[in-house]
């Protein structure tokens, strides 16, 4: 630059500032034109949650057989990821055999799992109508040792603590899912049938790099945190059931192994899972000893196995991973309950954190992503567009 | 690009893809609530189809020195053998559907027994489970009801057949006009163009998915038949026919077409090595025509992803119950032609076809 100025370089500076101060009015101007784009963007969106949430739920029929198929073909290529990693005297096993291997101990386990869920159902719905009337004999006393109001509260609880119909709620979502085993085959056999011709889709519909490249970073970090989180959650799960099951072994609660089970479970839904993994038993120990000092200490140990595993461990290993706001992921339960019944409520923290990445990789939709997390960072930053 | 430029770029292409979402969601509610219009129409339109179909199909016949018949005729004659045929193959479903509402209650006393047989000799011997099975078999499989639901579509159909003659009729009158209506319509002729090549596109590929549909589903149907004749099996004529128009319902039709005679068969002999058998022989048929001749003779015609076809099943069947079953792989077959031919809409064609390859490239729109 010259120092100097001519008066023809004044003349153009002028010039640039006139133009600039026009920019900024423009600039200005573009936002308040802007604004009812915006407006209009923000009400359309509105509508398009609406609407997807209605057609989640009228349409659950449909949808839970191919989520369910979606979790298990997941599932599937994970375990044979892992399989195809295993070395054996310098030798890996063929692709094939990797899914093979990995569909037959999914099934096993499957079988396994609901093959001893479906004994002690049975075995706890035979044993429900004494249950029931040992709690009569029960409640008044545990009403004398809180110094309780009694007929209200009898009349109150009982309307509440209707154990037949708990279970029978339990077994029929499980007979339900039993029912649809055949179209979740389908769809799981068909989507490891076209999942060669996934990449090609991908390249064939985003003509543009920049798009491909940011389709197959949501699809990496999905990838990523969900693994990450299913492992935490099965490494931490398990340890509860077992831990559950020691206890209620040692204190000699009936069904044990069942209410171990269902404490493995019940931990893949957040806080309400927890507090019936410690609820349920704990009743059934009131109702089985007859003996409230009996109840307190079966409680206890299981409020104390759950508090360490689930609210110490469980955040520790899942790290800032997972980064959901405490707040949304109760609402979101809440919701997926209402949408989906039990098999939402499984799904809810999943889904959550799809969302919350795929907002992030959107400049115009980041803001909601930001309001999503826990700390509000979102830790895969988008390069701003030049 | 400056920022806001892009920004709103950005929200122009979402706010057009929200809106198209939510046409999408009325579009579908306007058709669950307007069954009872769009049915019938759409039913007229599908013979409407055919007709054309077969008046085109007859000018190969040379009738008068090397000349074929003239239109009318052909015509004519496409209409009388239309008619003929819907009227042979109703009359022979609704003879056996009688018989076999009439049947029904015998077939499920029998059916009650063989399953508390079966619950006795699997060692479920203890009552209340036994009473349980029967009476969860009952509520799943009530075949009187399941029987008497076909058949009330089946009569349904025929309660609107004048509405769907009076719709054939009309559109057999106006589509001397529709040339014309398009070409003013549109008005550019690039837009016609373009619109004659879609519907080209979708004319030849609907053909070609309807002929060798038909065609598989009749060699499907001949040889259910001989096969249940030949075990006699009762109403193989009635469970023939069937296999025809299930043969057009994708992987659920072959399903119902496989179980539906080998659950009749158990129940009229109660002897499990016969059942076996259909089973087997049915399997085979099916596992054949279905897999190995049909694939071959459609090849890629439609391109269309298995799980979308499945999903679509089962949409059109919550909205249009047993019709939207047999027009669901139509109706995706017309989406995924229509969506490819534009630019902005081809990655949701490539996104439901099955190998991600769509045949060739459209060429930029001549703005």
């Amino acid at each position: 630059m010259v120092n100097k100025k001519t008066p023809a370089s004044a003349q153009a500076t002028k010039h640039e500032k006139k133009q600039l101060a026009s920019a900024a009015v423009g600039a200005s101007g573009g936002a308040v034109a802007m604004a009812p784009a915006v407006a209009s963007s923000f009400a359309l969106a509105f509508m398009v949650v609406c609407l997807v949430v209605y057609l989640l739920h009228i349409a659950a029929a449909i949808m839970i057989p191919f989520v369910i198929a979606l979790c298990l073909w997941y599932l599937i290529n994970a375990m044979a990821r892992g399989l195809s990693r295993v070395q054996f005297a310098g030798l890996r096993l063929p692709r094939f055999l990797c899914f093979l291997l990995a569909i037959l101990g999914l099934a096993a386990g499957l079988w396994f799992i609901l093959n001893l869920i479906n004994h002690n159902v049975r075995l706890v719905r035979e044993a429900i109508p004494v249950y029931q009337a040992n709690l009569e004999l029960v409640l008044p006393k545990f009403l004398d040792f809180f110094k309780l109001e009694r007929e209200a509260l009898v009349t109150e609880l009982k309307q509440y603590i209707n154990l037949t119909t708990m279970m029978a709620t339990i077994a029929a979502t499980f007979t339900g899912l039993a029912g649809k085993t055949l179209v979740v085959m389908f769809y799981t056999g068909f989507l490891l049938y076209e999942q060669r011709f996934f990449e090609r889709k991908i390249e064939n519909m985003f003509s543009d790099p920049e798009t491909q490249g940011r389709v197959r970073t949501i699809i990496k970090n999905i990838d990523t945190s969900i693994q990450r989180y299913i492992w935490v959650k099965v490494v931490v799960s398990a340890a509860t059931g077992l831990l559950t099951f020691f206890a209620l072994k040692y204190f000699n609660v009936n069904f044990n192994q069942f209410w171990g089970l269902m404490a493995f479970v019940l931990n893949f839904i957040p806080y309400i899972g927890s507090l019936l993994a410690i609820a349920m038993p704990s009743v059934i120990a009131l109702v089985q000893f007859n003996d409230i000092s009996m109840f307190l200490s079966v409680a206890l140990t299981l409020s104390v196995i759950q508090i360490t595993l689930g609210s110490i461990i469980d955040p520790r290993l899942l790290g800032d991973s997972l980064n959901i706001s405490p707040i949304m992921i109760i609402f979101s339960l809440a919701a997926w309950g209402m949408i989906w019944g039990i098999p939402g409520m499984f799904l809810s923290i999943p889904i959550l954190a799809m969302v919350v990445i795929t907002l992030g990789q959107f400049p115009a939709t980041r803001g909601i992503a930001v309001l999503l997390t826990k700390t509000g960072n979102i830790d895969h930053e988008v390069p701003r567009r030049a | 690009m400056t920022p806001p430029e892009a920004g709103r770029r950005f929200a122009a292409g979402a706010n057009a893809w929200m809106l198209i979402f939510v046409a999408c969601v009325l579009f579908l509610y306007v058709c669950l609530i307007g069954k009872a219009i769009i049915i019938p129409f759409v039913v007229a339109f599908f013979l409407w189809y055919l007709i054309n179909a077969l008046t085109r199909f007859f000018s190969i016949f040379r009738v008068w020195r090397g000349r074929p018949a003239p239109r009318p005729l052909r015509l004519l004659a496409a209409i009388i053998l239309l008619t003929a045929l819907i009227a042979v193959v109703s009359g022979l479903v609704r003879g056996n559907i009688e018989q076999v509402v009439h049947e029904a209650p015998k077939f499920q006393a029998s059916f009650e027994r063989i399953i508390g047989d079966a619950a006795l000799r699997a060692g479920l011997h203890h009552q209340p489970s036994f009473a349980e099975i029967v009476q969860s078999a009952k509520e799943h499989v009530d075949i009187g009801r399941l029987i008497r639901s076909f058949s009330a579509m089946l009569t349904g159909l025929a309660s609107k057949t004048a509405v769907i003659l009076v719709f054939i009729m009309m559109l057999l009158y106006e589509q001397q006009f529709f040339a014309r209506k398009i070409r003013r319509m549109l008005r550019t002729r690039a837009t016609t163009a373009r619109l004659h090549r879609v519907l080209k596109i979708v004319d030849v590929k609907i053909q070609r998915y309807v002929g060798v549909k038909a065609f598989v589903s009749a060699l499907d149907s001949f040889l259910t038949f001989l096969l249940l004749s030949m075990f006699r099996v009762d109403f193989a004529i009635f469970w023939g026919i069937m296999a025809f128009f299930l043969h057009f319902i994708p992987y659920a039709g072959s399903f119902v077409a496989i179980s539906m005679p080998v659950i009749i068969t158990l129940i009229q002999f109660g002897d499990l090595g016969t059942t076996l058998m259909v089973f087997a022989a049915l399997c085979t048929s099916h596992a054949f025509l279905g897999h190995i001749l049909d694939p071959y003779l459609m090849g890629n015609n439609l391109n269309l992803s298995p799980i979308f076809i499945i999903s679509n099943l089962a949409m059109w069947a919550m909205i249009w119950g047993v019709p939207g079953m047999f027009l669901a792989i139509p109706i995706l077959a017309l989406a995924s032609i229509t969506l490819s031919q534009f630019k902005t809409t081809r990655p949701l064609a490539v996104l439901i076809s099955k190998t991600g390859e769509l045949e060739k490239k459209p060429k930029r729109a001549a703005a």
